[in-house]
C-alpha cells in the first residue's frame, strides 16, 4: 500500500481542475452566454382587443387520435374542431353556433331536418364544399367509421342533397331532441382523403387551421388557414398540441410558460395554480360517475340490496374529497339542462345509512362479500375507498378488483364485470334520448348489466319517439322513476371537465368535442 | 477481437431468438384487448369485433408471429395498433430524444461518478474523506425522480434559469436544445453517479493495497503516476460494467425523468403502448432493449479488456 504519512499533491488535482473548469465554461456558455430557452417561452399580457399572430400551445394528457373523428376523445379537443368543422357547434351553455350550416329547421312532426349550407367554403385541398360532402360524412358516420359513437341513434336516417347547398335528413323518429347533438359530433370530412384520417397521414377539413405536422402520440402542429371562409379569421398563426401525460409535468409546463392551456391536470394540481387572474379554470360539460350491477346473479339480483347501496353512498363526501367540490350529486344520469329534467327526483337517494342497513337486513345480505371492479386509475381508486367504507358501514364486505382500461372495457362490453363495477362516462350532458344509446349501462337492449325489462324498454322507446317538448318532459319523468326504482345503474357524481389556461388566451369557444379557436387570440 | 465476436455469435443469436418469442407472447398473455382500447369506452361489441378483424388480431398466434418475424428480417417492424402508424416511425420519432438524454446523462455520470470516485479513492485527509463520503451518500440517497422534482422547483419555478418542460432537438438548435437537456440529464445522471463513485472508490482502496503498488513505491515512482498508471486504470473495471448497464437502461427509456420533464422518449412510448395493449410496439421495444443490452455487454467486455491487461476477451 502507498505510504500515507506524507502529503503529496493530489494525483488527480490537475485533471480535476481541468474537468471542473471545462464543465463550468460549458455551463456558462450554454446557460448565460447564449439565447435563453426560458425567455423564449414567455406568456402574454393584458390586451383586450384581438391581436393577430402568435402560436397557442396546448397540452393534453391523452394522445390525439385522428381516426376517432366521429366521437369525443380527450386527446382530440384542441385540434378536431379547428381542422374539421361540423355544420354547427354547441358551446358549453348549449348555444348553437352556426359553422358550415347557416340555417336549419325541422318539419313534418320533427322528422325532417333541413339545413342550408354556407357558400364559398373550400376544403384545405382547395375543393369546394357542397351538400354532397355532408351526405358523405353522415353516411360514413352511420356506417360506423371514425369510431362513431352515436350511430345507433341515426338508424333509419335518409340523408339527401336537395340542392348544391341544401341537405335534408329524414328520420323515422322525431329529431328535435337529438339532431343538433348528433351534428355537433359530426365534422364534415373530405371524401377524397378521409382514409388519411385513420393514421393522421392526411387530415383535410374546412376549418381555420391546417393539419401541418403530426408525430403520433407526441405532438401536432396546426398552421393558419389563409383561405378560411370568414375573412380576417383566424387571428392566431398556429396552434400546437403536445402530449404531457403527467399532471405534475403539465403544471410545470403551465408555470414555465411553455403552454397556455392544459387539459389533464388533476383537481388537486389545478387548485394549486388557479388564481382567477393569471391562471383560469374552465369548467364545462362533464363526466358521469356511477356504479352498475350485474342483475343476473346474486347478490344484486335483489332490488332491495341495490336500493341499500343507493342509500349507502355518501355522494357529498365523494364530491368534496375526490371532485374538489365541483360535482353535482344527482341520482339521475341526466344533466340539469335537458328538456323536462325531473329535478324533484334528483335527490331520491340521499345518504341514509340507517335505511341502507335496514334494506341490507331485509335482503338477508348482512356480511355478504362482493367484488367491485374498477379502473386502475387515481380517481376511481379514491371513489372506491369512500364507497367501500360506506358499504362496510351498512354491513356489506366489498373488495376491489382493479383492471387496466385494456382489460376493463372488453369485460364491460361483454357484460362480464361485477357483480358491481364503477364507471365514468363522457356521455354526461347528452340529451337523454341519445344517452340511452350512447351509454352502455342505459341501453334498453344489450346493456352491460344483463338488465332485460319490458317496461323499461317501453319507456325508453317512448322517450326516443317523443314528438315534442311536453311529451319529452312527462316521458323522461316516467323513465327516470323506473330507473330509480330498479336501480341497476346508480350515478353518484356528475363532474365538469376542466382545463386550466393562462389569462392571455381570449375568445376561445368551448364545445363538447373540442375548443374552437377560429376567433381566439393571445393578448400581448 | 474478431474471434471473440465470432465465438459469441451463437449465444447472441439464441438470446435474440428466445427474446422474440418472449416479446411476442408476453404482451398477449397479459389481460387486455387493444381493439377495446381503440374502440373507446362506449363501443358496442360489434364495433370491437370489427376492429379486431381490421387489426389482424383474429388470425392464429403462430401466423401473427411468423408474419412479424418475417417483417423483422425485412425491416418492417409492423404497425402500431393504437396509432395505425409504422412502429419504425414511432420509434424513430422518439429515438433522438432518448439518445440525446442518454448520451448527456452518461457523460455526466462518467465525469461525476468517476471523478468523485477517484477523488474519494485518492483522498487521505479526514476532511477529504468525509466530503467524498458525504457527497456519495447524498447522491445514493437521492433517486432520479426526487432530483428531478427538486431541480424543477429550484431552477425552473423559483429561479427560472432553465427550461423544465419539453425538448428541442440538439441537432436542430444546439443552444436551446442543450438548455432543455441540462436538467433532465443531471436528474438522471447524478443519482447514478453515486453508485459509480462507490465502485471506483472501493476498487481503488483495494488496488492501493496490491503488491504492484508496493513495488512501484519501492522503485520510487511518484504517487500521481502510480494513481494514474496503475491504481485508477485497474480500478475502473467494475465502474465500466455499471456504466454499461446504466447506459443500456437509459437507452431503453428513462420513464420517470421523461415524464417529469415532459420529454417524449422511448420510455413514454413503452408506457403508453403497454397501457393500450399495443402489442406491435411493445414487442419491438422489448427486442430492442435486449439487443441494446447484448451490444452493451459486448462493448463492456471489450472495454474491460482494454483497460485491464489481466482481462482477456472471451476467457
Amino acid at each position: 500500500m502507498y505510504p500515507t504519512g506524507r502529503r503529496f499533491p493530489l494525483g488527480s488535482a490537475v485533471s480535476r481542475r481541468t474537468v471542473l473548469g471545462g464543465l463550468s465554461a460549458l455551463g456558462l456558455a450554454t446557460v448565460v452566454g447564449c439565447r435563453s430557452a426560458v425567455q423564449e417561452s414567455g406568456q402574454g399580457g393584458a390586451a383586450t382587443k384581438p391581436v393577430r399572430g402568435g402560436t397557442l400551445v396546448t397540452t393534453v394528457a391523452s394522445e390525439p387520435v385522428p381516426g376517432a373523428y366521429f366521437t369525443g376523445r380527450p386527446g382530440n379537443i384542441f385540434w378536431s374542431r379547428n381542422v374539421l368543422e361540423p355544420l354547427l357547434l354547441l358551446d358549453d351553455s348549449g348555444k348553437e353556433i352556426p359553422l358550415l350550416a347557416t340555417d336549419w329547421s325541422l318539419s313534418q312532426e320533427n322528422r325532417v331536418f333541413t339545413a342550408t349550407l354556407r357558400e364559398g367554403v373550400k376544403f384545405h385541398s382547395g375543393r369546394p364544399f357542397t351538400a354532397d360532402d355532408v351526405v358523405f360524412s353522415l353516411e360514413r358516420e352511420m356506417a360506423g367509421d371514425g369510431l362513431a359513437s352515436l350511430k345507433g341513434a341515426m338508424e333509419g336516417w335518409q340523408v339527401k342533397a336537395t340542392g348544391k347547398h341544401t341537405v335534408t335528413i329524414e328520420s323515422p323518429r322525431p329529431l328535435q331532441e337529438i339532431v343538433t347533438s348528433i351534428l355537433d359530433v359530426t365534422p364534415i370530412i373530405d371524401r377524397e382523403t378521409y382514409r388519411g384520417l385513420e393514421d393522421g397521414s392526411e387530415v383535410i377539413g374546412t376549418g381555420p387551421f391546417l393539419w401541418s405536422e403530426y408525430r403520433a402520440g407526441t405532438d401536432l402542429v396546426m398552421k393558419r388557414n389563409g383561405s378560411y371562409w370568414e375573412d380576417g379569421l383566424p387571428y392566431l398563426d398556429g396552434v400546437e398540441v403536445t402530449v404531457i401525460k403527467d399532471s405534475t409535468a403539465q403544471l410545470a409546463a403551465l408555470r414555465s410558460g411553455r403552454v397556455q392551456i392544459a387539459n389533464g391536470l388533476s383537481t388537486e394540481d389545478a387548485k394549486t395554480i388557479v388564481d382567477d387572474s393569471t391562471y383560469l379554470l374552465n369548467a364545462h360539460h362533464g363526466l358521469l360517475y356511477g356504479v352498475a350491477f350485474d342483475v343476473t346473479q346474486p347478490p344484486f339480483d335483489d332490488v332491495d340490496l341495490r336500493h341499500a347501496v343507493a342509500y349507502a353512498i355518501d355522494r357529498d363526501r365523494i364530491n368534496n374529497q375526490v371532485m374538489g367540490g365541483l360535482a353535482g350529486t344527482s341520482a339521475l344520469p341526466w344533466s340539469e339542462d335537458v328538456t323536462g329534467y325531473p329535478k324533484d327526483l334528483a335527490g331520491t337517494y340521499s345518504y341514509q345509512p340507517d335505511k341502507a342497513r335496514q334494506l341490507v337486513e331485509k335482503a338477508g345480505a348482512r356480511g355478504t362479500s362482493l367484488q367491485i371492479d374498477l379502473h386502475n386509475l387515481p380517481v376511481p381508486r379514491k371513489i372506491y375507498e369512500i364507497l367501500a367504507r360506506n358499504l362496510s358501514d351498512v354491513g356489506l364486505r366489498p373488495s376491489p378488483r382493479e383492471l387496466s382500461i385494456a382489460d376493463f372495457e372488453p369485460q364491460r362490453s361483454a357484460g362480464k364485470l361485477g357483480p358491481a363495477y364503477l364507471i365514468w362516462s363522457a356521455t354526461a350532458g347528452l340529451p337523454p334520448a341519445l344517452m340511452l344509446d350512447a351509454l352502455a349501462e342505459l341501453r334498453p337492449e344489450g346493456n352491460t348489466q344483463g338488465y332485460r325489462d319490458a317496461e323499461y324498454q317501453r319507456l325508453a322507446q317512448a322517450l326516443i319517439d317523443s314528438p315534442d317538448e311536453s311529451a319529452t318532459a312527462s316521458r323522461l319523468r316516467d323513465l327516470s322513476q323506473k330507473m330509480l326504482d330498479d336501480a341497476v345503474f346508480l350515478p353518484y357524481a356528475y363532474t365538469p371537465l376542466t382545463d386550466v389556461q393562462t389569462s392571455s388566451v381570449r375568445d376561445m369557444v368551448t364545445g363538447r368535442y373540442g375548443r374552437l379557436m377560429r376567433a381566439a387570440y393571445l393578448a400581448k | 477481437m474478431l474471434r471473440f465476436l465470432v465465438r459469441r455469435l451463437p449465444s447472441v443469436v439464441f438470446v435474440l431468438l428466445a427474446t422474440t418469442v418472449v416479446a411476442f407472447l408476453l404482451p398477449r398473455l397479459a389481460p387486455g384487448d387493444p381493439a377495446s382500447v381503440a374502440a373507446g369506452p362506449e363501443a358496442t361489441p360489434e364495433q370491437i369485433a370489427a376492429l379486431r378483424i381490421e387489426m389482424g388480431l383474429d388470425r392464429p398466434l403462430i401466423q401473427q408471429y411468423l408474419d412479424w418475424m418475417g417483417g423483422l428480417f425485412t425491416g418492417q417492424l409492423g404497425e402500431s395498433l393504437q396509432f395505425r402508424r409504422p412502429v419504425s416511425e414511432l420509434i424513430g420519432a422518439r429515438l433522438e430524444s432518448t439518445v440525446e438524454l442518454t448520451v448527456a446523462a452518461t457523460l455526466l455520470m462518467i465525469v461525476v461518478g468517476i471523478g468523485l470516485g477517484v477523488f474519494a479513492g485518492s483522498a487521505r485527509s479526514r476532511w477529504s474523506r468525509f466530503t467524498a463520503d458525504a457527497t456519495n451518500t447524498t447522491l445514493l440517497a437521492m433517486p432520479p425522480f426526487l432530483a428531478g422534482l427538486l431541480l424543477v422547483i429550484l431552477l425552473g419555478v423559483t429561479f427560472r434559469v432553465l427550461p423544465i418542460s419539453g425538448e428541442v432537438a440538439v441537432l436542430d438548435d444546439p443552444v436551446i436544445g442543450l438548455q432543455y437537456l441540462i436538467l433532465p440529464a443531471i436528474a438522471l445522471a447524478v443519482p447514478m453517479s453515486g453508485s459509480i463513485a462507490m465502485l471506483v472508490q472501493s476498487s481503488m482502496d483495494n488496488a492501493w493495497r496490491q503488491d504492484y503498488v508496493d513495488l512501484a513505491v519501492a522503485k520510487g515512482v511518484g504517487r500521481r503516476r502510480i494513481a494514474v498508471r496503475h491504481v485508477v486504470r485497474n480500478s475502473l473495471g467494475p465502474a465500466v460494467v455499471a456504466i454499461g448497464i446504466r447506459f443500456g437502461e437509459m437507452l431503453a427509456g428513462a420513464v420517470v425523468i421523461e415524464m417529469i420533464f415532459a420529454r417524449n422518449g422511448l420510455g413514454q412510448l413503452a408506457v403508453t403502448s403497454v397501457q393500450s395493449a399495443d402489442y406491435n410496439v411493445v414487442q419491438v421495444l422489448i427486442v430492442g432493449a435486449v439487443v441494446i443490452a447484448v451490444v452493451v455487454q459486448l462493448l463492456t467486455e471489450i472495454a474491460m479488456a482494454t483497460l485491464d491487461p489481466r482481462v482477456r476477451l472471451g476467457v
